[in-house]
This record gives structure tokens, sequence and C-alpha cells, in this order.
């Protein structure tokens, strides 16, 4: 298994691992080993870069990531001020706190989104990170009832006929990008409102002020940037099919 | 005042030499064939190694596949 695939999973299963499943804390230690392992495991020189551009892209969505970090964490700062801010006789509320999980997600999507985009082109880049939202959505949709049953939950069979239509729709989506970039990117560019649509009413109950930060940058990740980048693609006749 | 672009010749190089595709290309080079895309997109500049890798697996001087090219004004 090739060590891109592997940090992916470590990556995904970690903080899913950690997040939804109820699991132990320190499993989202397994996304730090993700998203880190490959970087320090080539840079040591155990395992070698598979070429200079490889290299050179890693670096520069590196650079992208730090920067995407440090304009959200400038944001929240300007915001809720530096320090000091917080009374001794107002106690933190859980609105105040800034959550560490979204700067990882964050810095963490950035990343990941950059490289592919930069070193595999707009189309071949959004299909595989379509490929990715997929086979971890299909992961939790064959994990989520058996989570429950272990858990002694019950598992609505109701809405299992709409969970297959998703997926086989999410994974059409992301085999016809090649053929069909522009009409694909459409849709996922509908898909983006729909699930904003849903995650605003999903979120209005919730007192977290920040959760939309996490929102925006899965949802940006997984179906906005794949969108524009079909979208807004150049062909390029003269590149060789091989 | 003017300054100079780096321009490349590498593709009408790989099509004369037999009509290589960018993958056996890459693979002659030992690189990746998106670097060989990313190159003759003028999206990437190579390094001299591989510049000079490249130069070799075409059987041509590196001046012939990477060129200054002054714009003006």
């Amino acid at each position: 298994m090739r060590l891109s695939m592997v940090a992916v999973v470590l990556v995904v299963g970690g903080y899913l691992g950690a997040t939804l499943g109820g699991g132990p804390k320190w499993l989202i230690g397994l996304t730090g080993l993700g998203l880190c392992g490959p970087f320090i495991l080539r840079e040591s020189g155990l395992k070698p870069w598979r070429d200079d551009y490889q290299r050179e892209t890693v670096m520069t969505a590196g650079m992208h990531a730090l920067l995407a970090t440090i304009v959200l964490l400038t944001a929240v700062l300007m915001v809720k001020g530096i320090g000091g801010t917080y009374s001794q006789d107002e106690p933190m509320t859980h609105a105040d706190a800034f959550p560490a999980s979204t700067v990882l997600i964050v810095a963490a999507t950035t990343w990941g989104i950059s490289w592919l985009i930069q070193f595999w082109g707009g189309v071949d880049g959004a299909r595989r990170i379509l490929i990715i939202v997929m086979s971890v959505a299909t992961a939790l949709a064959v994990a989520t009832p058996i989570i429950l049953h272990i858990q002694g939950h019950p598992y609505n069979r109701g809405g299992l006929p709409e969970t297959v239509v998703q997926i086989v729709l999410g994974w059409g989506l992301a085999m016809s990008c090649r053929r069909w970039p522009r009409p694909v990117g459409g849709l996922l560019l509908l898909l983006v409102c729909y699930f904003f649509w849903i995650a605003r009413g999903s979120t209005a109950q919730m007192r977290d002020p920040w959760i939309w930060i996490e929102v925006g940058a899965i949802l940006g990740a997984t179906f906005l940037v794949p969108a524009l980048a079909l979208l807004l693609h150049r062909s390029h006749p003269e590149e060789d099919s091989a | 005042m003017s300054h100079s672009r780096l321009h490349n010749n590498l593709r009408a190089w790989r099509k004369s030499a037999g009509g290589l595709t960018q993958l056996e290309l890459a693979e002659k080079a030992g690189v990746t064939r998106q670097s060989i895309i990313s190159i003759e997109r003028g999206k990437y500049r190579p390094g001299v190694e591989l510049a000079l890798k490249l130069a070799r697996v075409l059987g041509c001087r590196v001046e012939d596949l990477f060129e200054l090219k002054e714009e003006g004004a």
C-alpha cells in the first residue's frame, strides 16, 4: 500500500475514531502521525521523495496551510482579543473556547487539498479528493450500523435507501469527473449549497459559534474546491492520455 | 525595462525523439509524469539535475530544451 494511502487512512480514521465513535482521545494522535509521518520519513531520507516536483508541491502546500492557519488564528484573536480577556468572575463558557480541532481541520485540509490540486492538476486532483471523500462516506455508512449495534443503540433502517442513493450518486460523480468535468463541477456546486442548507438547520440548535468554521472547512475541502477546480479547469489537448 | 522569461521546448523535443509519451519520458528520466506535464505547461522549473537528465534522454543540449526569452518594454 502506498504511503499516501496509509496517511489518508490514519488522518481520517484517527479523527473519526476520536470524535464520532466516542473512542479514546489518543486516537487523534493517529491523525497527527498521518499528517506528519510521510513528511518526516521523506525529509529524513528513510523514504525517498518520488521526485523534486513532489517535494516542491508538498512544501508549497505546507506554506498554504501555514498561511490559512495564521489568517484563521489572527481573525479569532481579532474577535476574542489577546490574553487577559477572560475575567475570573465570569467563567469561560463553551462558546468562548476556540477548539483546537478547528485549527487542525483547517491546516490539514488546506495542506491536503493544495497538494492534490497542485500535483495532480485541477481535474485529477478533484477526482482524487472525491474518491477519498466517497471512500470515507462508504466506510462510515457500513461502520455506523455495526458501531451502533455494538454500543446497543437502535439503528434506523428507514434512511438506508437514501444513504445508498447518495453513495451511488457520489461515486458516479467521482468517476465522471474526467469525462464531464464542468457538468460534474456544476452538480458539486449545487451539492455544496444543499449541504450548507442542511448544516444550517442542524447547527441552528448548537451554541458553538465556531462550528461554522469547521463546517466551512469540511464542505469547502470536500465539495467546493473540487467543484471550482472542475469548473475553472482549462483543457490541455496537448496532454498525453497515458 | 525588459525582463526575461524561461521558455521550454520540451514537448517539441519529446515528439521529435520518436514520439515519446509523457509517461515514457518520465520513466526514462526517473521522475513522475506530473513533473513532465508541469514542465511542459511552464508551471514548474526543473533543477539542473533534471534538466541534464531530460537533455540526455532526448539527445539534445539543455539550451535546446530551455531558453531565456527577453520580454520588452
